[in-house]
């Protein structure tokens, strides 16, 4: 690998002299040029008058294909091409940290003082200052045997940093002389090595090319937790330093209905739901009322619906289409009031005493439908839930005593224009496909990662994302302070900037300067995360760029190579041993953002076969205001048993335990949820009540955390672990008393501790551990006067 | 023969001419992006824009339509120029058509400078975030969906729904709070009809605010075409007034999705991979050229707040048009035919809008200490008040709770008295925060959990 990627390099030096080419087409970023024989697949080029940035992205005999870092309006063809001899390179060295670099690693702040507030195209600014001298501190003797990766001196890069200038990769042999101690630039030459292919030359400068990977010795398996002080991600779905963790991001939410909406089946394909419609209408009964028309079909469709977050097989009754979506609002005796589609189906009890279903479109005035009557269906609570929930019609008859028959007074029909599609799942209304609900604050959740996660480095790329936000980024850096370290976080960053607006192939190229850059530190022996906004931007530009080229489009019109690119870049991500025998990690966290919400489009697919963290991101939870947004059902990180030796070593050997206790509850919410919707919650035994009264600490007072209170913004592992002790306590304390019928549950739900435990979170860093075990200490006493002990 | 020369030469090979674009053979020295004046049979001129530049060939979109146009005494003159718009202070008051000529039967306007409408793209370094109030006085936003100086803050409609006099109420009740400062209005119209171009007017007329306001109309008879270039001249505009005149400036750009429209034609003219619906692949970025013209800048004065407009295709807020919309801007006010049909107005629903720069817009000093915790507080509730509403469906109302029925009251409440406001009542912060507690009063005081304690004690209507 490392001989390899030594050999790129080589190959590609500066051909004869200045060899130019002539541009002969020009079509938006991509251009085209002939007279350049001899260039290489990306090499970087120099295009026109102006000497705009270009990569060579096309070859076809003497003429090649560009894509051009900046705007081309007013580029005329037969302009030259001048080739650099070099692949697309990011500088590395001392003056990264700090520094807020475009896709292609040009300095944004020096581009400001050369052409203003507006970025002019064609500005030539070095990434790193060759002015600046930095203090060089040797660590090794002249005479010393070096090797590739072999630290020569360190330079206090800021405060927190100290940067280590290692032997270039390709370089070994005996130190023939080393700079003494004192300030030098990046081009002064600091050692000179003895090699077998002669004397080297080595400056505090390197320069790698962007699209390979930097050389290590190998990749270990991941095993410390990258700390977060996000209670929902460290505590419930961890991330391991040199891991890969995906989230999706943006916008997108309501039901999609639409024609095209794809619809997972049973059997795991994909279908669009008109698809399924014109293959399934022959199959069934078809009914018809004004514009609209389903099929009621004879064999019911596996499909995968979700019910409450969790996904299971269900079968499609009915498939439903129409133009006008009209709601029939029943009322009935008992003041009862349902809005329901025509075909929506409702219980109804004939003049027979036989319950039949019948749609709520056909349901006159006389008919009696059948309620749920409250509290009624004890019996049936204890049953599976999964059971508990499908009354079917059997069920209904064996239950008649639980339902309530309801005449209806009166039935109002509304009228909506609507192209609809929908398969009729019972009970839970919904199938997988379309838009999962998704995000909107997936943001606000990177800049927490980035703010508070215990990497040494971060490197943040901006890629496509928007102006408003880089900059609440870039001014919210360096005001904020490193819990840490007391300095200002700035001192650790590198941020990447490329706005929406700014050039798209710049935007291809950004996460791949990041990346280059975040392995760079992390040769040094530094944990380092790196998080790209977002990669779907990423992949647009791809699209985009393909698009020009006018290739082959795969899915969804992404170019066939998306998903190798993307594993590709995810695979720089590692904890690695390092050439210099040390160790590192870059931790890669990427934000995907599928258009319309649609977690079945390439982008979002690809990556989630790739990472091993996806934190699911949850539009309900959003309009609740339940923040950080994080759907606690649908998300997963594979690295659990990774990082549970650090927890045990750290915080406590119970975390596993616990945190599972913890998930068994949640999930028992999720099930009786649905029991809620349909009997309401009064019908439930107290034990279920009181799970969901102690789920709701949990997802309320724990899972929530407030990114804007001073407090509550970072909570360190150990606060995590204690406060979710002290609410399960409270819970399976509770539970037992509960089972024993010691006390009732309206007592529980009283006690004073609730309200404690809902402020726990706000509990000062100071005193927590002293404030929590007052807490306990009360809670234990609030029990034991509960049973009267 | 001179280069001078060689770009007035008149070249008279059009080879093609297909849907808005034509071809012309035999060129040189074209550039991408130029313009060009296309001389019909007729001896009408028209303008075109060269959208790829070979060596002796030019495909160039024609902004006015190709109607007219032949292979045989059509004759092309490329100007040496990309597409350009004279900036002056004079714009003010003043209506200009889709190439940015002015319509209103007053004089040309002398340019102080001709300005790429293209522009440059803001160097994120020197942007300055957004902070800064702005009072719409329509409680829903001003509450929850707070809207600042230098945010892009889209208006999702669909048809029906009484966008206009909400755009028109914003630009007529928007101030940010204790300054006097210059302000202005720039007003794009891409499509939309003369019927909504004149309530605009009308509006601006009424309210005086015409004066203070630069009009770019394309309306729905005139070419699609020019629809591309709309925007960018009334952004050029906006840009030239925010940042070198100093002022706060607003600008609507209405309506988006005829936008969309007419890049979607030119891509297929040209024979593009699709991307999704047919859209060009390159809709995203195009967008945010546009959108990301809006903001601050550190130093300067003035500012641009873009509120576009856009009608989301049968209601799908997953539309590419809406979709990408929301991934650019800040946030999005989403409308509800459901509010609406419940005589609900303006019919915004918090659940699906979102102002993400909400957060930095408010608090002490910017409108008051209370603001963030009963924003939230107002969200959780009417979220609850929705999901109980679903399991009244359900259950009957008799199954609920006090505590649940509390909640139901609630939502009726804040849809009938806090949404609902009348076209031209202008509410000031300070009213809308009251009126939030006064309504969340309705549900019982202990589930007042999103606010802090010390805001109860202090503001909890006695």
């Amino acid at each position: 690998m490392v001989e390899e990627v030594e050999d790129s390099i080589k190959r590609i030096k500066p051909a004869d002299e200045k060899q130019e080419g002539r541009i002969i087409r020009i079509a938006g970023p991509v251009i085209k040029a002939d007279k350049l024989r001899g260039a290489e697949m990306y090499e970087v080029v120099e295009v026109g008058n102006e000497r705009l940035i270009g990569e060579i992205i096309g070859l076809e005999k003497d003429v090649a294909t560009i894509q051009v870092y900046e705007e081309t309006g007013g580029i005329v063809p037969g302009e030259p091409v001048c080739r650099t001899g070099e692949p697309l390179s990011v500088e590395l060295g001392p003056g990264l940290i700090q520094n807020i670099y475009d896709g292609i690693q040009r300095p944004l702040e020096l581009i400001m003082e050369e052409t203003g507030d507006f970025i002019k195209r064609g500005v030539d600014v070095p990434p790193l200052s060759e002015k600046k001298k930095w203090e060089f501190e040797p660590v090794v003797e002249k005479g010393a045997e070096v090797k590739e990766g072999d630290i020569l001196g360190t330079v206090q890069e800021t405060k927190v940093v100290e940067h280590r200038i290692m032997v270039p990769p390709g370089i070994s042999g005996t130190i023939d002389e080393i700079a003494s101690k004192g300030e030098y630039t990046i081009e002064d030459t600091i050692a000179k090595i003895n090699t077998e292919d002669g004397k080297k030359e080595v400056s505090m400068r390197q320069r790698w090319p962007v699209r390979v990977m930097r050389p290590i010795i190998k990749k270990d398996a991941p095993r410390d937790l990258m700390v977060t002080g996000q209670r929902v991600l460290d505590t419930f779905f961890p991330l391991a330093k040199g891991g890969t963790a995906a989230i999706p991001g943006g916008f997108g939410t309501g039901k999609c209905v639409a024609g095209e909406t794809p619809v997972l089946l049973g059997d795991g394909t994909k279908k669009t739901i008109e698809d399924i419609y014109e293959e399934y209408q022959g199959d069934g009964t078809l009914h018809r009322n004004g514009h609209e028309e389903w099929v009621e079909l004879n064999n019911p469709l596996d499909v995968l619906s979700m019910a409450d977050g969790r996904i299971i097989k269900k079968k499609a009754t009915c498939l439903y289409k129409g133009k006008t979506d009209g709601t029939v609002v029943i009322h009935t005796k008992s003041g009862r009031e349902v809005e329901l589609t025509c075909v929506h189906k409702l219980f109804v009890l004939t003049p027979d005493m036989e319950i039949i279903e019948k749609p709520a479109g056909e349901i006159q005035e006389g008919d009696t439908l059948l309620a749920p009557r409250k509290e009624s269906l004890q019996d049936a609570i204890n049953k599976k839930t999964g059971e508990m929930l499908q009354i079917e019609k059997k069920d209904a008859e064996d239950h008649l005593g639980h339902f309530l028959p309801d005449p209806v007074s009166s039935i109002e029909v509304k009228d909506e224009v609507k192209t609809v599609y929908d398969l009729t799942v019972p009970e839970t209304h919904n199938f997988v496909g379309g838009n999962a609900p998704m995000i909107l604050h997936n943001t606000v959740i990177q800049h927490q990662l980035a703010k508070w996660s215990d990497a040494d480095i971060v490197v943040y790329v901006g890629c496509g994302e928007r102006g408003n936000e880089m900059t609440d980024v870039l001014t919210a850096f360096p005001e904020l302070e490193d819990p840490r370290t007391g300095e200002p976080l700035m001192k650790r960053t590198i941020l990447i900037a490329n706005t929406s607006n700014m050039p798209v192939a710049a935007r291809e190229a950004s996460v791949y300067s990041g990346i280059t850059i975040a392995e760079y530190y992390r040769d040094m022996g530094y944990n380092v995360a790196l998080m790209a906004d977002s990669t779907s931007r990423w992949a647009e530009a791809l699209r985009e760029i393909s698009g020009r080229l006018e290739e082959m489009p795969g899915e969804e019109g992404y170019p066939a190579y998306l998903a190798s690119s993307l594993a590709a870049f995810y695979e720089r991500a590692g904890t690695c041993q390092l050439l210099g025998e040390r160790e590192g990690s870059v931790s890669v966290i990427g934000a995907v953002s599928p258009s319309g919400g649609d977690f079945s489009e390439p982008v979002t697919q690809n990556t989630l076969r790739i990472v091993r963290v996806f934190w699911a991101l949850d539009t309900e939870l959003k309009n609740k205001r339940h923040f950080p947004s994080i759907n606690w059902l649908r998300s997963y990180s594979l690295y659990l048993d990774d990082v549970a030796g650090w927890w045990g070593e750290n915080v406590n050997e119970r975390w596993h335990e616990l945190r599972r206790e913890t998930m068994r509850l949640l999930e028992k919410e999720s099930g009786l949820e649905e029991i809620v919707q349909l009997v309401g919650p009064d019908a439930l035994p107290p034990g279920d009540k009181f799970a969901l009264q102690a789920a709701r600490i949990i997802r309320e007072d724990f899972l929530q955390q407030n990114a804007f209170h001073d407090v509550d913004t970072y909570c360190e592992p150990e606060k995590q672990y204690r406060m979710l002790e002290v609410m399960m306590a409270y819970y399976e304390k509770g539970m037992e008393l509960l089972e024993k019928d010691k006390v009732s549950f309206d007592s529980l739900e009283q006690m004073e501790v609730v309200e404690k435990l809902s402020r726990m979170s706000n509990v000062p860093q100071e005193d927590w551990e002293e404030r929590f075990a007052d807490i306990e200490m009360n809670m234990n006493k609030e029990f034991d006067s509960l049973t009267g002990e | 023969m001179t280069k001078e020369d060689i770009k007035r030469a008149e070249y008279r090979n059009v080879v093609e001419v297909s849907g808005p674009l034509m071809v012309v053979e035999g060129v040189s020295d074209v550039a991408f992006n130029e313009i060009a004046r296309i001389k019909l049979p007729s001896g009408e001129e028209r303008l075109g824009q060269v959208l790829e530049a070979e060596s002796n060939r030019a495909v160039l979109q024609v902004f006015a339509g190709t109607r007219g146009l032949d292979t045989d005494l059509t004759s092309v003159q490329f100007t040496g120029e990309v597409m350009k718009f004279g900036v002056s202070r004079e714009l003010l008051g003043r209506t200009f058509n889709g190439i940015g000529e002015p319509i209103d039967g007053s004089p040309d306007i002398i340019p102080e400078e001709e300005r790429n409408i293209n522009g440059d793209p803001i160097n994120p370094t020197a942007r300055e975030f957004p902070r800064e109030f702005i009072q719409t006085g329509i409680s829903t936003i001003d509450g929850m969906l707070t809207l600042v100086r230098g945010q892009k803050l889209p208006i999702f409609s669909a048809s029906g729904l009484p966008h206009n006099s909400v755009a028109a109420q914003i630009a007529r009740q928007a101030k940010v709070l204790g300054e006097e400062e210059e302000f202005a209005v720039v007003f794009c119209a891409m499509g939309i009809t003369s019927e909504e171009a004149n309530y605009f007017m009308r509006d601006f007329e009424r309210t005086g605010a015409l004066e203070r306001a630069v009009l770019f109309m394309n309306l729905a008879n005139d070419p699609a075409i020019e629809r591309i270039i709309i925007p960018r001249m009334a952004l050029t505009a906006s840009e030239y007034l925010a940042f070198d005149q100093g002022m706060q400036v607003l600008t609507i750009l209405t309506n988006m999705t005829n936008y969309c429209e007419a890049l979607r034609e030119i891509a297929a003219a040209r024979e593009e991979v699709p991307g999704r619906r047919g859209y060009p692949g390159y809709l995203y970025t195009d967008l945010a050229s546009i959108y990301e013209r809006a903001g601050r800048i550190t130093g300067r004065e003035g500012s641009i707040t873009m509120i576009p407009l856009l009608t989301m295709p049968d209601d799908d807020i997953t539309h590419p048009i809406p979709d990408l919309t929301g991934y650019i801007t800040e946030g999005q006010l989403v409308f509800s035919r459901e509010l609406h049909r419940k005589g609900i107005r303006p019919p915004l629903t918090p659940g699906a809008s979102l102002s993400r720069l909400m957060q930095h817009g408010i608090g002490p000093d910017r409108t008051r200490e209370d603001h963030m915790d009963v924003s939230n507080q107002l969200y959780a509730a009417y979220a609850e008040g929705n999901r109980l509403r679903d399991l009244v469906a359900v259950v009957g109302e008799e199954a609920l709770t006090d505590r649940d029925q509390s909640y139901l009251k609630f939502s009726e409440a804040f849809e009938d008295r806090f949404i609902n406001q009348g076209e031209d009542e202008d509410r000031s912060i300070e009213d809308t925060l009251d009126l939030a507690w006064e309504l969340l009063t309705i549900i019982p005081q202990r589930e007042l959990k999103r606010i802090e304690e010390k805001w109860i004690e202090k503001y909890y209507p006695a």
